[in-house]
């Protein structure tokens, strides 16, 4: 997963916006301000350079550029760009770590987590 | 049966020609049955009552949003089908969005039928809306799904609760999956150039930008009492406003329109 890839998006955290509490999707997120909570999603997740997250988060495919605090369960290709700063535990079948990119937790590879069903 | 309810304000001077050229092209299409007018003594609901008790089966707003809404707001869970026609050249956003642009040119839209079930959204669980809400006041928050809270860091920004995403704004997040029969409503919050700029856009045409700040597509939005500053406002479908404690959801009852034939959701 690359930045720049999300043909379609279902979700669009701006910089200026906050969102608390818990968030699920099935589409593809993108964050670029604050969320604080739990964040789940079926498909895709970016992380803007400027975002702050305090919050677990699920996902298919994730590229981060922010930070985050929380432990990351991504499904498939977890990419951490050179502005990544992670507090918390990350597992993921793939993983791509930029020089720069900071994580401060355990890290899990190649258990491919179990797919979390949404509840409607 | 169709009806044509025709809003008070059509009954300006101004008006009279584009009236002529409807109810020419409505005789042409052999599509008028009955023209009502609303008036300062009969009102929409009365007119649309008397319309409904004599049997009915399609009503045309004739007017802008305002007209629709009133319309609407009376024949949601009555079968009759709803259709439009768009007088004047401001506020007529509903009907543009169904692919409806000009009263000609409605009039055979009307004739083709081309019928679609709608989502309305509903506000306190009695008030209906067809296009949009707009939440002008940045201190607020929206609880949305009882899941989550939004909020905003920026004055300068605006959310808008739509049912009808506005094309740009599909287009802009090539968004395929949202139509007005997806049983969503989408929250998105743009960001207002500022005012000393206006006059300069204004002088050289220049359209506003809108920054995209942030899209969800939700089912359930409450916002709580006492939220609202004393210059906030909520504004239903371009005209009325409302005050908090509000809870905005969908529908379960959709209205029938009139929809151009180009128009796929």
């Amino acid at each position: 997963m690359s930045k720049e890839n999300f043909k379609e998006v279902e979700t669009i955290i701006g910089p200026s916006v906050k969102v608390e509490g818990d968030f699920n999707a099935d589409g593809n997120v993108i964050i670029e301000g604050q969320m604080i909570g739990n964040l789940k999603t079926q498909k895709g997740l970016r992380v803007g350079e400027g975002a702050k997250i305090k919050a677990n988060i699920s996902a298919e495919n994730a590229w981060v550029g922010g930070e985050i605090v929380g432990n990351i369960n991504i499904l498939d290709h977890l990419e951490l760009a050179s502005g990544a700063v992670i507090k918390g535990d990350i597992e993921a079948e793939n993983l791509t770590v930029a020089t720069g990119a900071k994580i401060n937790g355990q890290i899990k590879m190649g258990v491919k987590p179990e797919k979390e069903s949404i509840e409607e | 049966m169709y009806y044509y309810i025709y809003d008070q304000f059509l009954s300006q001077k101004k008006y009279d020609k584009v009236l002529a050229q409807i109810e020419s092209k409505i005789t042409d299409l052999d599509i008028k049955d009955r023209i009502i007018k609303i008036s300062i003594l009969k009102s929409v609901k009365e007119l649309v009552a008397d319309a409904l008790n004599k049997g009915a089966n399609t009503i045309i707003a004739v007017g802008n949003d305002q007209t629709i809404n009133q319309v609407v707001n009376l024949v949601v869970g009555h079968e009759v089908v709803v259709g439009i026609i768009p007088v004047d050249k401001k506020n007529n956003a509903i009907a543009n969005f169904l692919g409806i642009n000009d009263p000609l040119q409605a009039c055979e839209i009307i004739s083709a039928r081309k019928i679609e079930p709608i989502n309305l959204g509903v506000i306190n669980s009695k008030e209906y809306f067809i296009n949009s809400i707009q939440v002008l006041d940045s201190k607020i928050k929206l609880e949305c799904d009882h899941q989550f809270t939004i909020g905003l860091k920026n004055e300068r920004q605006v959310i808008n609760i739509y049912n009808f995403l506005p094309q740009e704004l599909c287009a802009k997040l090539n968004d395929k999956k949202t139509s007005p029969q997806d049983n969503f409503l989408e929250v998105v919050i743009q960001t207002k150039e500022k005012d000393n700029l206006n006059f300069l856009n204004n002088f050289f045409k220049k359209e506003k930008n809108e920054e995209l700040g942030g899209f969800f597509r939700v089912k359930n939005i409450l916002i709580k009492n006492n939220s609202l500053e004393k210059n906030g406002a909520i504004i239903i479908d371009n005209f009325k406003n409302i005050k908090p404690p509000v809870e905005i959801k969908i529908s379960q009852k959709k209205i029938k329109m009139i929809v151009s034939k180009d128009r796929d959701f």
